[in-house]
């Protein structure tokens, strides 16, 4: 989870796109993953975004990226299999019996979730929260404090997650173990530790909220932010090359 | 500069005064020192300074709190804000940027200031707090101190009229806070008002030019610092550590070796033996 949705700064295709830009394009790539009809184009969309990545020095992101959707996706592939009744039957397994069409429905759910996520999923790790707020801000006119909370929500996550690490490091000090394999069990053991820590953050969101205000943060306006972020030649060819795949995802 | 006349705040929910009928002159210019015991009303007081209480943080208030001529009941903290810089003594709360570039920039941004001077004046806030080379180091990343000072840079790079600071030693080892007092005190020999709140007395009677003492949200003392800390039964009756100077002369005062004020540094301390030797 460390470092999932955080972007430490590099250089790459993804990285030059403007960002409010790539995160529409992001969008639209997930949006089409849902929509396509065949394996093939969900496929074709997960394998160009890979590449894209891989182009961007975020190649073992992104297959980790997708191992985790796919861990995700596990339960939904097992329901799609099992509840599908029609085509020929392969296997049968008493009450359940899976089918040909229920095997090619559960790859395509599963390929589909990965295909649709992972885009603004590494979208997000390449580009920093404040760029992303700045160019909501200069490229799409949204408010500064709208923008500002969309890109502090973001934040939250990584933060929620190394503070869960924290906390469960205290509670192994402290000789509880969490490495049991019983899911449930472990649940009962992580949720209760949830709450204090929602609260703790909600709080700390609070003052950091009176903080932002005491520094200003509603006078900002379209023109204030150090950074500028025109859009450029770069940003054409994306868009372009954006179109061009996913109108080939769906012809697929 | 700062007029505070017969405050009194309870917290929405709290059932103690957190300050009671405190009364509190702050020169323009001056570096003022609050000091007290945990829960004795110091942050309260900085909060009040700052316009959050009541505004932010609501609860009963009563009295009057004037900044720079302003009713902070009547105008928005944001409009303080310009004027009176506030650091928070939760330092993660206060750091709300990803990077400590991006985090003294936010403010200068914010107040739409010319370009080419954010550079300058974030480039000098960091050099001022020796933080230059954690510019580009995401904020995630820093220790304690590092945070502390952060925090602080991003507020002296808006350079407020008053500087209003809640324990910003906290975090901070003894050299470095020494370093960071005297980088308060070169700002306000340059004109800048400050107040700052800390639990111990140490460092503040050596830099600041008058002294608060609180205790149970009461002011039991507010004067230039050498007369607060003359009396020294005061500031134990408060629950403050006293210096060990401070301990020195008061039990030399005890046994009639030593009839002068509290030696506030080391040299004046070296001073008082001095003459007690010869
Ligand atoms: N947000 C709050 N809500 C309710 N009560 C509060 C709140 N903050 C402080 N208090 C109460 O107000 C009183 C004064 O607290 P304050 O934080 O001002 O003390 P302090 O001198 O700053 O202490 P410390 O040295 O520990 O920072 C305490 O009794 C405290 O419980
Ligand atoms: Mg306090």
């Amino acid at each position: 989870m460390k470092g999932l949705l955080e972007c430490d700064g590099g250089k790459g295709v993804i990285y030059a796109v403007n960002p409010s830009l790539k995160v529409i394009i992001a969008f639209a790539a997930g949006m089409s993953a849902f929509a396509v009809k065949s394996i093939s184009g969900a496929l074709f969309i997960a394998l160009f975004t890979i590449a894209a990545a891989y182009f961007s020095g975020l190649g073992k992101k992104a297959v980790s990226t997708a191992l985790l959707i796919a861990k995700i996706s596990i339960l939904f592939f097992v329901i799609q299999l099992l509840c599908v009744r029609r085509g020929n039957p392969i296997l049968n397994l008493g009450f359940f019996s899976i089918t040909d069409a229920g095997l090619y429905y559960a790859v395509m759910m599963a390929l589909k979730l990965i295909a649709a996520s992972l885009p603004l999923v590494l979208v997000l790790s390449a580009t920093k929260r404040s760029d992303l707020a700045n160019s909501l801000v200069y490229n799409l006119h949204i408010p500064f404090k709208y923008a500002f909370a969309l890109t502090t929500t973001l934040n939250f996550i990584p933060g929620l997650a190394s503070e869960m690490a924290q906390v469960m490091e205290a509670q192994k000090a402290r000789g509880v173990d969490f490495e049991i394999k019983n899911p449930i069990k472990k649940a009962a053991l992580i949720v209760p530790l949830c709450l204090p820590l929602m609260l703790s953050c909600v709080r700390r969101t609070e003052n950091s909220a009176i903080a932002a205000q005491l520094r200003g943060f509603e006078l900002r306006g379209r023109g204030s932010a150090y950074k500028k972020y025109p859009l450029g030649m770069k940003d054409a060819i994306a868009v372009l090359a954006c179109a061009v795949v996913l109108s080939a995802a769906f012809i697929l | 500069m700062i007029k505070i006349e017969n405050l009194s705040f309870i917290y929405d929910g709290g059932r103690k005064k957190a300050l009671d009928d405190v009364s509190l002159h702050v020169p323009k210019g001056a570096f003022y020192g609050v000091a007290g015991a945990s829960c004795s009303g110091k942050s309260t007081l900085l909060r009040a300074v700052a316009g959050i209480v009541p505004h932010f943080m609501r609860g009963r208030f009563f009295g009057t709190v004037t900044v720079a001529g302003v009713d902070t009941l009547s105008a928005e903290p944001q409009q303080l804000a310009r004027t009176a810089g506030f650091v928070g003594e939760d330092i993660e709360s206060q750091l709300i940027c990803e990077t400590v570039e991006e985090e003294i920039y936010f403010g200068l941004e914010n107040f739409a200031l010319p370009h080419d001077e954010i550079e300058v004046r974030a480039a000098a806030a960091m050099e001022m707090l020796s933080i230059a080379s954690l510019r580009g180091r995401r904020i995630s990343s820093l220790s304690g101190g590092q945070k502390q000072k952060t925090a602080l840079a991003a507020m002296i790079a808006l350079s407020p009229q008053i500087l209003i600071l809640d324990n910003p030693s906290a975090e901070l080892d003894p050299a470095a806070t020494e370093n960071l007092y005297s980088a308060l005190a070169e700002l306000n020999a340059g004109g800048m008002t400050i107040i700052t709140a800390e639990q111990k007395a140490g460092v503040l009677c050596r830099f600041a030019t008058h002294m608060t003492i609180l205790k149970e949200g009461r002011a039991l003392a507010s004067a230039p610092v050498q007369q607060v800390m003359d009396d020294t039964e005061l500031l134990r009756d408060a629950g403050i550590m006293l210096p060990r100077r401070a301990e020195l002369s008061s039990r030399l005062k005890a046994e009639g070796l030593y009839s002068g004020g509290t030696p506030l540094d080391i040299q004046q301390a070296a001073g008082m033996v001095k003459g007690i030797m010869q």
